[in-house]
């Protein structure tokens, strides 16, 4: 029987290069963990995905990863562990060599590796992230490429970018990459309300984004399994069933910060234990949080009883950033 | 054998929740999950505030359910003994 699957996105380190204004982190001066604690990290990650008898999907990603001297220890690790499937590395791009391409290459589980893009031009993507990050990027990819890596774009969609948006998968397309993620930016960290765009600028958006997506290379997947998408479904003419997702959080995700802090989901930034101290058993269990967010029953406002709930359920972070309430509703929904 | 005048109490690494109608005890420390029925959870919640008896949970359960006493007591020892088999509840000697 196919075991269920449980994804982690591990924010193992906090270190980073860049300072882009939208940054989830409200810092960048932290001690990051040693090896040894990283590895106890790992293994009760591990731990838990044994009990549950389910398999592990995780992000690595900081901070800027490609920073850590221990990125490739705990590569090592899950690859050595049969409880972890597979694995992702999330980067800005621009710390990648040719020595990290030498040692990745001998990863079996690494799926993909996701480079944020704000921006289809320097102009844009460097407004965001800093001078030079553009450049680099583009850089990266065709090393990735090289080596036959798959790559994926983030793009997280705000204020300052959505005149972008549409044009991000012409981009991707033009770059080859393998899948393009749009994100909608939540206001937290270095990120702020003003960021955050009305629904009539999502709906515009999001339609644009499908009828360009129904255009393009088949080579190329736009990932839309998540929040919101469903509003779509009638513009879509490949891959409905592709189209629209209900938010995992609670059910098989979990984010874990640098210092062991666990969260919701990276963008929640509520915090409901540390793995070290409480551990996972004790957090997933016992979080009122996450019962609550199980229970769909308590979603408030429009989320609650709307006809797509199975296939929506509205983004819980942006409802407690905008709302003060993550139960509340998803306030960029336009239907 | 189970006696009504014993008392037991859930253990402090149990946690139980409910969403949807469906029922668990969860156990925090080893990651051990059980799935309930109503009834089953209706026995455990007696025993998570405080130590009861067999006898108690009896009582009240008749005020709920429309059963008997002798009915309820031999339906609730058995669930009492399979969850101190699997260290969701422990007796409480006093």
């Amino acid at each position: 029987m196919k075991k269920e699957e449980f994804y982690f996105q591990w924010h193992f380190m906090n270190s980073c290069n860049l300072r882009c204004a939208h940054c989830y982190q409200e810092g960048y001066h932290f001690e990051d963990m040693n090896l040894e604690q990283l590895l106890q990290v790992a293994k009760e990650i591990s731990k838990a995905l044994s009990k549950w008898n389910m398999l592990g999907r995780l992000s690595l990603t900081g901070g800027e990863p490609f920073l850590s001297p221990y990125l490739f220890d705990l590569i090592d690790y899950i690859e050595s562990d049969d409880n972890i499937k597979q694995f992702d590395i999330l980067t800005n791009g621009t710390c990648i060599n040719d020595k990290h391409i030498e040692r990745l290459k001998a990863a079996t589980k690494l799926r993909q590796i996701q480079i944020s893009l704000d921006g289809p031009t320097q102009e844009t993507h460097d407004s965001v992230r800093g001078l030079g990050a553009f450049s680099k990027v583009v850089e990266t990819v065709g090393l990735l490429q090289k080596h036959n890596f798959e790559v994926s774009f983030m793009f997280t969609l705000m204020r300052q970018n959505k005149s972008d948006a549409v044009k991000i998968i012409d981009f991707a397309d033009s770059c080859g990459v393998n899948a393009v993620t749009v994100e909608r930016v939540t206001p937290c960290g270095h990120s702020n309300i003003s960021d955050v765009l009305s629904k009539e600028e999502i709906k515009d958006i999001y339609e644009g984004i499908t009828l360009r997506a129904n255009e393009v290379n088949d080579e190329l997947t736009v990932r839309r399994l998540r929040p919101l998408w469903i509003n779509t479904v009638h513009l879509n003419t490949k891959e409905e069933a592709k189209i629209g997702g209900f938010c995992p959080v609670g059910l098989t995700s979990l984010a874990i910060l640098w210092d062991g802090t666990v969260l919701p989901c990276r963008r929640l930034n509520i915090p409901i234990g540390n793995i070290l101290s409480d551990g996972l058993f004790k957090i997933w269990y016992s979080s009122e949080l996450l019962w609550n967010i199980r229970d769909k029953n308590k979603l408030k406002g429009k989320c609650h009883g709307c006809i797509n709930v199975e296939r929506c359920g509205g983004c819980r972070a942006i409802a407690y950033e905008t709302t003060g309430d993550y139960m509340g509703e998803d306030i960029q929904c336009w239907i | 054998m189970l006696d009504l005048t014993k008392e037991y109490k859930v253990k402090g690494e149990i946690v139980l929740r409910t969403v949807n109608n469906n029922y668990w005890a969860l156990n925090t420390s080893n990651g051990n999950q059980y799935k309930l029925n109503e009834v089953s959870y209706f026995i455990i919640n007696q025993m998570i505030e405080n130590a009861t008896t067999i006898e108690l949970i009896a009582q009240k359960a008749v005020s709920e359910y429309k059963v008997s006493f002798d009915e309820f007591v031999e339906d609730c020892k058995l669930m009492i003994q399979v969850a101190l088999e699997n260290q969701i509840v422990e007796e409480v000697r006093i």
